[in-house]
């Protein structure tokens, strides 16, 4: 720990006498639609963000009318895996309570948008009843434990879902204010009876994120979580988990002491070792994170600070044993499977691609009728995967008949969309997203088109790049993982950064700062020309751009950051008047 | 008293997605601020909305250049009578006794000689000169119309500004009138002109005294009861007492329909509670639960205190619709008074006509 002042925030939690704070009481005030601001940081711990529509802030000003607060239910769904009726709970909260959409996230979870402050009691009780809950959904705690859709071979899947529940349920807050608040259970007579063995008063000093990845796929992106796991199978059994730490997105533009990292792996521990792992990893963040600042304090740069070496060390005291070291992986695949999966006992899955995770009505494709009629149905499971679809599993020989005709009734069936559309992925962003500089959700379809066109032009239409687009340097769509990353700087213009690994193991440069469209696929176009010529076998984008030097090959958060600071040195030393609009960074 | 002002603002306060529309407006005008004071109105002549004229000239089958005689005895276009000279979108028993002496209409003789006059009440309310002339096809000649329809008369606004607080400035609040009762949109024809009038137009206004409704003295704690428009004066009531810095508390109770997009003035309340402008504020937005909820139902919630206050000597202000609120709220007081004294409702109702004649409840309602 060290001694500088705490953020602000820190006050918060630990006056918040276990995250109730005054929330009861805002949630009663009619005068306006927002939380109480310290309560607006409370709320995150039980899932909830406060946000307004920004397309209606500069009218409603002049309106003399607050802005527009609604607000943001995340639902935590551990590892993604959904029951039918869970799913026809979740649609019918969106119908009734939110903007009639409900929209899977990249961490395998529901949000619900939109939801005005008087109807998020009802909202998340609706979602208890379901048996899915929100606490511990968004905050200073773990998130949703992230695990491998319909990971391979099969016969180990109940082993994964075992531990994602384990580590999902023993890290969840143990405060009862959420259901004080949200469930009107009796209030406890003796706050500090909550006293939390892991999180303690003031919980972590920053989000949390874990994830399982079972290889060969790592649809998860195990090396952007704060703790993951990477199964070892053997002999068709799961033999244990290489342990990763370290992993995170999140940065600030201009701000080179913020980069995003990628994960290490420290060593191998067996399926019954890892929760201790993770209380062993989380507690030692516990206490050694930057709780002075927040842009700081996420577990990657505890581990910058402290060395990956002492952290291990740390982390083993902590165990009272060593890890062992880690055994030997391949990741070769990336993003969901398209289309149909057949199993060997006539069981078959189908992916139902979302763009950006939204399930919603439109003409010609109706995701939220046909879903829920596919949930009526009730002849599968709906997992949510890590790219914001939803993989309709286990559906047995007799009914996929049935689920053939739904699909195709709703316009749900199609398996002609490209690679690049299928794996790509964007924020929420504008208009919901405070922070949000540029427009992602709302402008991924359009973008993606482009990049189709141009693909076309090249021959490429059939090779698969990971397109990522948010709308600030936050990460919520772990751009920096992305073969291609738009990452918004202002209306309209984005950075754009290059050559992440397509399996998620190296991350990308920044390549150029601050272009507007035009510009971006002009300066792409002659690297999908070379692409397309020079290209070695099977090689992937990522990969090229780093071998023919177009940008360095990142290996570590802090080689990212440099970059970045070349580039913006270029860009201020560039001649005004002439010259490209925006530097593009040959090497450095 | 009359001014001629310009319009500098003219802003819609109920959001994008409000079933209403309901401006406010800021004239400014030179001198004679001290002539002013919260509580007190401006009229203004209407004119009669164009799409209504126009409607009604294709009614009578006129081209509108016919040279005819109004209510003002001159010889004018009949375009210009229908515009400036007569109502067209309020109706009055007098022009349907008229009619029915002209052919002893069926239906016209049910309204008029309903006892309740619940009927006839709503029959005026819903239909304007124009169902007139459709229902009585070829019964009358444009000059037959005009010759029984009402002079176009002043309407008044109640002023939504402090002269202290805004000086040089005069601010209104008005709903846009705009009902569709199955016959096409019907248009009120002062309301109609208010939110269409162009920032950078002038118009005259005549300054309406109301001292029957001025600020009680500055330490007498206050209580505003004005849902809808009956807000308006109240916003001068918080804005000259913070400019004057008087002592008296202040409890406001508010409706519409819904918070989030027909809360007027909201950000300025939050500012006044947050200032000590206002001390407290009650709201009832009447869609937003699964049961209509009113300030006479506010009212009774809170009897208690709003009892404790009166005991306290504060005064009560009431202003808005006349037709329902007036009564339901006078109701409420009662309640809240009959509960508050233990005794009965002949006690409750001598305990508010006292308040009556002491000043200490009074009334704005239209
Ligand atoms: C003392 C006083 C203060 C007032 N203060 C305000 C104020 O601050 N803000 C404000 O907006 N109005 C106020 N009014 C009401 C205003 O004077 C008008 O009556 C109102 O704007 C409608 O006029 P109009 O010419 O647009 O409609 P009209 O042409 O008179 O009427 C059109 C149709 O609408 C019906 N109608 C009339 N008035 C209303 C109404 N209020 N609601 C619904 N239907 C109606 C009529 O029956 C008719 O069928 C006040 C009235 C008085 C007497
Ligand atoms: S990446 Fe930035 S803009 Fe996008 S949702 Fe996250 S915080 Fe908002």
């Amino acid at each position: 720990m060290n001694d500088k002042t705490l953020s602000p925030v820190e006050g918060i939690k630990s006056r918040s006498r276990h995250l109730r704070g005054t929330i009861l009481e805002s949630l009663t005030d009619e005068i306006t639609g927002a939380m109480r601001e310290d309560d607006t940081q409370l709320i995150k711990f039980h899932g909830l963000y406060q946000q307004d529509d920004r397309d209606l802030r500069a009218e409603r000003r002049q309106q003399r009318l607050e802005p527009a607060w609604q607000f943001m239910i995340r639902a935590r769904v551990p590892a993604g895996r959904c029951t039918a009726a869970q799913w026809l709970a979740m649609d019918a909260i969106a119908r009734e309570h939110a903007n009639g959409t409900l929209r899977l996230t990249t961490r395998q979870a529901f949000q619900f948008h939109g939801i005005v402050k008087r109807d998020l009691k009802a909202s998340i009780a609706a979602i208890n009843a379901a048996l899915l809950d929100t606490l511990a959904a968004c905050g200073d705690v773990n998130r949703n434990v992230m695990g491998t859709t319909l990971a391979n071979p099969a016969a180990i899947r109940p082993a994964i879902d075992a531990v994602c529940g384990s580590l999902s349920d023993h890290l969840t807050p143990r405060t009862r204010a959420y259901r004080e608040i949200w469930l009107d259970e009796e209030p406890v007579v003796n706050t500090a009876e909550d006293l939390d063995p892991i999180y303690g008063e003031t919980y972590l000093p920053r989000k949390f994120k874990i994830g399982v990845a079972v290889p060969p796929d790592n649809d998860i992106d195990v090396f952007s979580q704060d703790l993951g796991y990477i199964a070892i199978v053997e002999d068709g059994r799961l033999a244990g988990f290489n342990v990763t730490v370290g992993g995170g997105l999140g940065m600030s533009h201009g701000e080179f002491s913020t980069f995003p990292r990628a994960g290490d792996a420290i060593g191998f521990c067996t399926p019954e070792q890892a929760l201790e792992v993770a209380v062993a990893v989380i507690t030692a963040q516990r206490d050694h994170g930057d709780r002075s600042n927040r842009k700081h304090a996420r577990l990657k740069y505890t581990i910058e600070t402290l060395g990956l070496a002492a952290f291990k060390a740390e982390v083993e005291a902590r165990l009272g044993w060593q890890l062992s070291p880690a055994r030997p992986w391949q990741f070769t695949h990336n993003g969901d499977r398209r289309g149909w999966q057949e199993e060997p006992e006539g069981v078959s899955h189908f992916t139902v691609f979302l763009a950006s995770g939204r399930v919603q009505d439109r003409p010609g494709r109706t995701a939220l009728a046909g879903l829920r009629a596919i949930a009526e149905a009730d002849v599968c499971e709906f997992h949510l995967t890590p790219n914001q679809n939803v993989v309709l599993a286990n559906i047995p020989r007799e009914a996929r008949a049935k689920v053939e005709s739904l699909l195709a009734l709703h316009g749900l069936a199609e398996t002609s969309i490209s690679p690049v559309r299928s794996l790509a992925l964007a924020c929420v962003g504008l208009p919901t997203c405070g922070l949000a500089m540029a427009e992602s959700e709302r402008y991924l379809e359009d973008f993606v088109s482009q990049i189709e066109v141009l693909q076309a032009r090249h021959g490429l239409v059939e090779t698969p790049v990971t397109l990522r687009i948010t709308g600030c340097p936050n990460g919520c769509a772990r751009p920096y993982l992305a073969e291609i990353a738009l990452v918004g700087k202002a209306p309209g213009r984005y950075s754009v950064y290059l050559g992440a690994a397509f399996d998620g193991s190296r991350l990308n440069a920044p390549w150029a700062e601050s272009l507007s469209e035009p510009e971006i696929l002009d300066a792409l176009e002659p690297l999908f020309a070379t692409y397309a010529r020079e290209r070695l076998c099977a090689e992937p984008f990522g990969d090229f751009v780093v071998r023919t030097g177009v940008v360095p090959a990142i290996t570590s958060g802090p080689a990212f950051a440099d970059t970045a600071r070349a580039l913006a040195a270029a860009r201020a030393t560039r001649p005004i008047g002439d010259g490209p609009a925006a530097v593009i960074l040959e090497e450095t | 008293m009359t001014v001629l002002a310009e319009l500098a603002l003219n802003q819609r306060l109920t959001g994008r997605h409000s079933s209403k529309d309901v401006r406010h407006l800021e004239f400014l005008f030179d001198g004679y601020a001290q002539l002013w004071q919260p509580g007190d109105g401006v009229s203004f002549q209407p004119q009669n909305p164009p799409q209504v004229v126009s409607a009604m000239l294709d009614a009578l089958g006129a081209s509108g250049e016919e040279s005819l005689i109004g209510p003002s005895g001159a010889l004018r276009p009949l375009r210009e009578i229908l515009l400036c000279e007569v109502e067209l979108t309020q109706i009055h028993r007098p022009l349907l006794v008229a009619l029915h002496e002209l052919n002893h209409d069926s239906r016209l003789i049910s309204l008029l000689e309903d006892q309740s006059g619940q009927a006839l009440a709503h029959f005026l309310a819903s239909h304007q000169v124009l169902d007139l002339v459709h229902q009585h096809r070829g019964l009358l000649d444009a000059q037959g119309w005009l010759a029984r329809l009402r002079p176009l008369g002043r309407r008044t606004y109640s002023l939504a500004s402090s002269p202290l607080a805004h000086p040089g400035e005069l601010h209104l609040l008005v709903a846009r009138v705009e009902e569709d009762h199955g016959r096409g949109t019907r248009l009120g024809a002062a309301s109609n002109r208010l939110a269409t009038l162009a920032e950078g137009s002038t118009l005259e206004l005549r300054l309406e005294r109301n001292a029957n409704f001025h600020l009680p003295a500055d330490d007498v704690p206050l209580i505003m009861i004005g849902p809808g428009t009956g807000v308006a004066p109240f916003r001068g009531y918080v804005a000259e007492r913070m400019a004057r810095g008087a002592t008296g508390r202040s409890w406001l109770f508010l409706g519409e329909r819904t918070q989030r997009e027909d809360f007027l003035y909201q950000v300025e309340w939050q500012k006044a509670l947050a200032q000590g402008g206002l001390s407290r504020l009650s709201l009832a937005f009447s869609r937003d639960g699964a049961s209509k909820r009113y300030v006479q139902h506010r009212i009774l919630e809170q009897a208690g205190d709003f009892y404790a206050w009166l005991e306290e000597g504060a005064a009560i202000h009431v202003c808005g619709d006349a037709s329902r609120m007036a009564k339901d709220v006078h109701a409420a007081i009662l309640e809240a008074i009959r509960l508050g004294t233990g005794k009965d409702e002949d006690h409750a109702r001598e305990y508010l006509q006292n308040l009556q004649r002491e000043g200490r409840y009074r009334r704005d309602v239209y």
